[in-house]
């Protein structure tokens, strides 16, 4: 341990990139959640995911607390701009990866509006130039790292990223082919998860239709995961259409409490006892009221 | 005196560690001034910036109150200089000072876990 120097170079630790994406992001995104999807985004590889601990963030990013952190992942997470992961084995790791280059739809003609050659070289304006700045970075922190490892624990590839692809993304002869797409080209608009703007608990609650006990709902809606979220979204329509009449439909906390979209057996659509514009039946118990009334004056 | 060219509004930032580090200034105080900075880098003028508030405010969506906030703290802290402009007194102007340096190293010497365990692939 004593052979790794203190000031160690770590060339991707000298920066933080702020993508372009990230400072676009609305208001609502605080900026903690903006630094640490921003480092979320810089360590982020093609084929694999981030999993470092809160007390990295708490590391790189100085005077974060803990709990701010949090915070911040949880509203990247509710916000569809990172996905969390956990395997759930021995060693259990939370795992990272954001979604901001796919979900962002790209602005048309912003480029040619804004004049390329006007942008300042320290802004790195596209995420392709700040995504070969960094890919450079990273490689000499890879190189660096490589050595700090064997140094370490005598071990070569017990870092290395367990994932499919194994093959080192420098050695590509070409760089930008190795970069996320996202990063490179123009990100296409998807439809799910909704936009960065538009939460996702706001489309779930409109298709629900029963809106009681919305502020629970939400807290409920938040400690799902993003898959279970997908599958809530994908389930409301059947079940909305199962049962029509909003009095026998289940409360939306019940419905999340109970994860019913996992039901295998879905309500059939039961027809309307009434028809809507019916008026409701007079209330029988206070027509027997009035009669006992009138028979005793 | 040249007023510099305003930040794109579709452009990125890149905070230097030196300012990531500074811990006892706030995270809207540390964004100003790595956005001070990346507008002194492209400053070819002498003197100071004469940077409004408007300007950090629209560029990294904070209120005017939280700019005015931010860029007090920096100024007390010694890390911009304030002055105003000898030809009209009503511009304020702004200059980035020296950053301590910093190591990107974590305190006990060692690199950091994502750069060992993320980033990290043998020498091929």
């Amino acid at each position: 341990m004593s052979e790794v120097p203190n000031n160690q170079p770590a060339a991707a630790a000298r920066f933080l990139i702020i993508p372009r994406e990230v400072m676009e992001l609305p208001a609502a995104i605080s900026w903690p959640a903006r630094l640490v999807l921003s480092e979320i985004i810089n360590l982020y590889k093609p084929n694999a995911s981030v999993w470092v601990g809160d007390e990295y963030f708490v590391d790189r990013l100085k005077g974060l607390s803990k709990r701010t952190v949090q915070v911040a992942l949880t509203d990247l997470v509710s916000a569809g701009l990172v996905l969390r992961d956990t395997n759930q084995n021995r060693n259990p790791k939370r795992y990272l990866t954001p979604t901001l280059s796919a979900t962002i739809p790209a602005l048309p003609n912003a480029d040619s509006a804004l004049g390329r050659a006007d942008l300042p070289q320290i802004m790195r304006e596209p995420s392709a130039e700040s995504a070969l700045d960094l890919a450079q970075n990273l490689r000499e922190a890879s190189a660096d790292s490589a050595l700090l490892n064997k140094k370490l624990n005598k071990k070569g590839n017990t870092n290395q990223i367990k994932t499919g692809a194994r093959e080192n993304i420098f050695s590509t002869p070409s760089l930008e082919a190795s970069l996320p797409a996202s990063l490179v080209t123009a990100p296409a608009p998807v439809a799910l998860p909704p936009a960065p703007g538009v939460p996702a608990f706001e489309v779930f609650w409109q298709a629900f239709g029963k809106k009681q006990d919305k502020h629970k709902c939400q807290q409920r809606w938040r400690t799902l995961k993003p898959a279970e979220q997908v599958a809530a979204l994908a389930a409301v329509p059947a079940y909305v259409a199962a049962t029509p009449e909003k009095h026998y439909r289940k409360n939306p906390l019940t419905w999340l409490n109970g994860k019913c979209w996992l039901d295998e057996d879905t309500p059939e659509p039961a027809p309307l006892l009434r028809s809507p514009a019916q008026p409701p039946p007079p209330p029988a118990r206070a027509s027997a009221t009035r009669s006992k009334a009138q028979s005793w004056s | 005196m040249d007023t510099p060219a305003p930040s794109p509004p579709r452009a990125g930032l890149t905070v230097p560690f030196a300012i990531l580090a500074l811990g006892n200034l706030s995270v809207s105080a540390r964004m100003v001034l790595a956005e001070l900075w990346a507008l002194w880098e492209q400053y070819d003028g002498a003197g100071g910036l004469p940077v409004p508030n408007t300007h950090f405010a629209d560029r990294l969506w904070l209120s005017p109150r939280t700019v005015h906030q931010a860029l007090h703290d920096p100024a007390a802290g010694g890390y911009v200089l304030r002055g105003t402009d000898p030809t009209d007194r009503r511009r304020r102007l702004l200059r980035p000072l020296p950053l301590p340096v910093t190591s990107p190293a974590t305190p006990a010497g060692q690199p950091s876990p994502n750069l060992m365990t993320v980033q990290c692939e043998p020498a091929q």
